[in-house]
């Protein structure tokens, strides 16, 4: 085995760990992909006692230490995010503070219930997916269409990898793969191919075990579905003014189209990247030419501010940054998402003066835009201002939500049967945006205690070695006994 | 742009002198790619390439400089008079001269820095635009040389014919590259004898031997699961040396066998499936 191993100081890691590398070093590929860090790994060794032993004495030295510093650096009612808000919101940080409360309890309680929910829905036997037979008859009301369920699974995609939400949305996707055909998907309107064809790329091409018949025609309907979506795009006159035409694409399909462009990455064998590239490119000076002053975005905003302009609205930003935080992949530098955050602030201000509006019943039309700001819209309003660490904005945005939930509650929870799937996918997203919430806010939570526990566990560091090096000179020195 | 390792069990197979022929044809067939000395512990390719008589502009820094933090990736790349054909080269100057934090960065598992070191150089060649980037990796198991297999599009699997191959490649299969998952591996079988390119006929005994041992690594590659699939054979050249035959004697045999094996590399970047050749 030593010819193979590593020698002559290059290491290889033992077999025991081996395969845990070559998965790691995967997942962190993966991960730099996305513009991430690569996880850390650590082998299996054994630590020398000495070391195990000095550990354990600064880990207790420190603990006593470390302790008080963590209690009043709990997030609490009285050191709310919100208190950090920059000045342009200053007159809102002081109506709200006492209303606004925080509590990461009672968001991960909403989380428990919306998931219930789901998961109670969906049950073990995908029973929304499949005709449900109530009473002897099927009832086909139950079952979800085919592009509802690739949105789903386009959602669950989006989970933390290897979570069981992740893990559903791959499992659905090889299992009814089979049952998507190119003749079935050319034939609808471009911005249901654009949706099908970020749906089928959700997840990487080893992650779906398919047959080689099966695989080959996934591969065929992605293929299909792509030359049509190009081919479409290449002859569109207008880029974003909404028409009865079909075949011109507005602002929420290109959307989508930059979320295809990143997502080629998982279909490497089957997309020219350097076409990929040039196309997301072009996309994006499109959009960067609308940010410009007095083009989509009106320098003025209107009395009634539920929505900014028929081109451009709030979603349709908020849903342009997390396209783009995507397309990092593919692309090294995106500068219009410094306008982006500009604007995002801007509209922040204005909206949380507003006290964002919110349809105090849920119906099925949370997907149109409308006057009013809906669920989906709120859930948008999270996920994007996380992806800008703007923490105290995306916090007021949850506890709105939360508090809706609490006000609305039996009447939000009740299921409406001609609608169930789009309950389910706006349930969905919502929990989407809760969990994305609580790690940016678990993170920056954790960087402040380290921050400021590091400099004590610092001092009893130095502390033990000014201990231990002093002793062990002296033992040095000491003259042989005689 | 392809990410493409080569990789062997153990040295002295051929790899270097595969993959440097490799990517100078591959240039040739008007590709832009980038050669990389992935072998820390042995660097070759200098030597290899100033040998020859391309003109070299030399980089400012040594990949391994690179690898540590020292530099930027652009600052490794050393152009040639050759203007699609580009070269990485690595020392183990730094190993000699700096401290023990850099030699176990770079022989270490190095907690996912070398990884990620990796993976942005391979995001500045795209950006660069090449179209092959060529990684000629340590061989055997090392931290390293998974790292280079784990960033790669493709691995080609360097293999000879002989029998003390056989039981190493068996364990390198079932402890490595059966465990490398969105790579795709194929194999490469180095050096096989041909009765041709020999002075004098051997015996048949030898004759035998020689066909059992082709016959045993190919069963090797093809039990193995998933199976390897053969791109190339290439005969073994009599009196070899370290040169860019497709530079310098185009007319060889070895030069034409390489013509083939990267037209077969330049169509599969286009196609889904590699079909074994000979």
């Amino acid at each position: 085995m030593r010819e193979i191993r590593g020698k002559q100081g290059f290491e290889a890691p033992p077999p025991q760990d081996l395969e845990n590398y070559l998965k790691q070093g995967r997942k962190s590929l993966n991960r730099m992909k996305e513009g991430k860090s690569p996880l850390k790994f650590r082998p299996r060794r054994s630590i020398s006692v000495k070391l195990v032993a000095i550990a354990v004495f600064i880990l207790i030295s420190s603990s006593l230490f470390i302790a008080a510093p963590l209690i009043s650096l709990n997030p609490s009612d009285n050191n709310s995010p919100i208190n950090n808000q920059t000045s342009t919101t200053t007159t809102i940080t002081q109506t709200t503070t006492t209303q606004i409360v925080i509590i990461n309890q009672d968001l991960r309680s909403i989380m428990i219930d919306l998931e219930d929910i789901l998961i109670q829905m969906i049950s073990e036997n995908h029973s929304l997916i499949t005709p449900v037979i109530l009473d002897g008859t099927i009832n086909l009301s139950h079952a979800i269409s085919e592009e509802d369920l690739l949105d789903f699974i386009w959602y669950l995609s989006q989970f933390d990898m290897d979570s069981d939400w992740w893990k559903l949305g791959k499992e659905l996707l090889t299992e009814r793969s089979n049952i998507w055909n190119e003749s079935t998907f050319l034939s609808y309107t471009i911005p249901f191919q654009l949706k099908t064809l970020r749906s089928l790329l959700a997840y990487p091409s080893y992650e779906i075990s398919l047959g080689i018949t099966d695989k080959t025609s996934f591969e065929n309907t992605c293929i299909a579905l792509w030359e049509n979506i190009t081919r479409t795009y290449s002859n569109i006159t207008h880029f974003i003014v909404p028409s009865e035409n079909d075949s011109i694409v507005i602002a929420e399909d290109q959307i989508v189209f930059l979320d295809i462009l990143a997502q080629t990455v998982n279909q490497q064998t089957l997309f020219n990247n350097t076409k990929v590239k040039s196309i997301a490119l072009e996309i994006i000076n499109k959009f960067s030419s609308l940010t410009a002053n007095g083009k989509g975005i009106p320098d003025s905003f209107a009395a009634n501010l539920s929505w900014l302009s028929p081109i451009f609205t709030y979603k349709d930003q908020g849903n342009l940054m997390l396209s783009l935080s995507r397309l990092t992949s593919l692309l090294t530098s995106i500068p219009i998402i410094e306008v982006l955050i500009l604007r995002l602030s801007e509209f922040n201000d204005i909206f949380l003066e507003e006290d964002w509006s919110v349809s105090s019943e849920y119906n099925d039309s949370s997907k149109t835009t409308d006057q009013e700001y809906f669920l989906t819209d709120h859930a948008i309003g999270v996920r994007a201002n996380t992806i800008l660490d703007k923490l105290n904005v995306a916090s007021y945005i949850v506890n709105m939500i939360r508090t809706k939930f609490e006000a609305s509650d039996s009447s939000y929870y009740s299921s409406i049967p001609d609608h169930q799937t789009q309950y389910l996918l706006d349930q969905l997203y919502l929990l989407l945006s809760f969990e994305e919430y609580l790690v940016l806010k678990t993170s920056i939570s954790q960087t402040g205690t380290v921050q400021s526990s590091a400099s004590f566990f610092g001092l009893i560091s130095i502390l033990s070695l000014l201990i231990i090096i002093p002793v062990k000179r002296k033992l040095k020195k000491s003259p042989p006994r005689k | 742009m392809e990410t493409i390792t080569f990789h062997s069990y153990r040295g002295g197979v051929g790899k270097t002198l595969l993959s440097v022929n490799t990517a100078f044809k591959l240039a040739e067939l008007g590709k832009k790619v980038c050669l990389v000395d992935f072998d820390l512990r042995a660097p070759s390719h200098r030597s290899f390439l100033f040998s020859s008589s391309l003109k070299i502009t030399p980089a400012k820094k040594s990949f391994t400089a690179f690898l540590v933090g020292i530099n930027g990736p652009a600052e490794v790349i050393a152009s040639t008079d050759k203007d699609k054909f580009f070269c990485v080269f690595s020392d183990i100057e730094i190993l000699q001269k700096k401290g023990s934090k850099v030699r176990s960065k770079l022989t270490q598992h190095s907690e996912g820095g070398i990884l990620g070191k990796l993976f942005e150089f391979i995001r500045y060649c795209e950006l660069q635009v090449f179209d092959y980037l060529i990684i000629d990796c340590m061989p055997g198991i090392t931290y390293r040389s998974l790292d280079a297999m784990v960033v790669s599009d493709k691995v080609m699997v360097v293999t000879r014919p002989v029998q003390s191959e056989i039981s190493g490649l068996s364990l390198v299969i079932s402890e490595c590259y059966s465990k490398l998952e969105g790579t795709q591996l194929f194999s490469i079988m180095n050096q096989v004898e041909n009765l041709k390119d020999l002075a004098q006929p051997p015996n048949g005994h030898d004759v035998n031997l020689a066909k059992e041992n082709v016959q045993n690594i190919m069963n090797c590659l093809q039990t193995s699961n998933p199976s390897i699939p053969l791109i190339h054979s290439f005969r073994r050249i009599p009196f070899v040396t370290e040169r860019i035959y497709v530079l310098e004697e185009k007319d060889h045999s070895f030069s034409k066998e390489i013509e083939v094996f990267c037209s077969k590399l330049v169509d599969s970047s286009n196609m889904r499936d590699l079909n074994e050749g000979n």
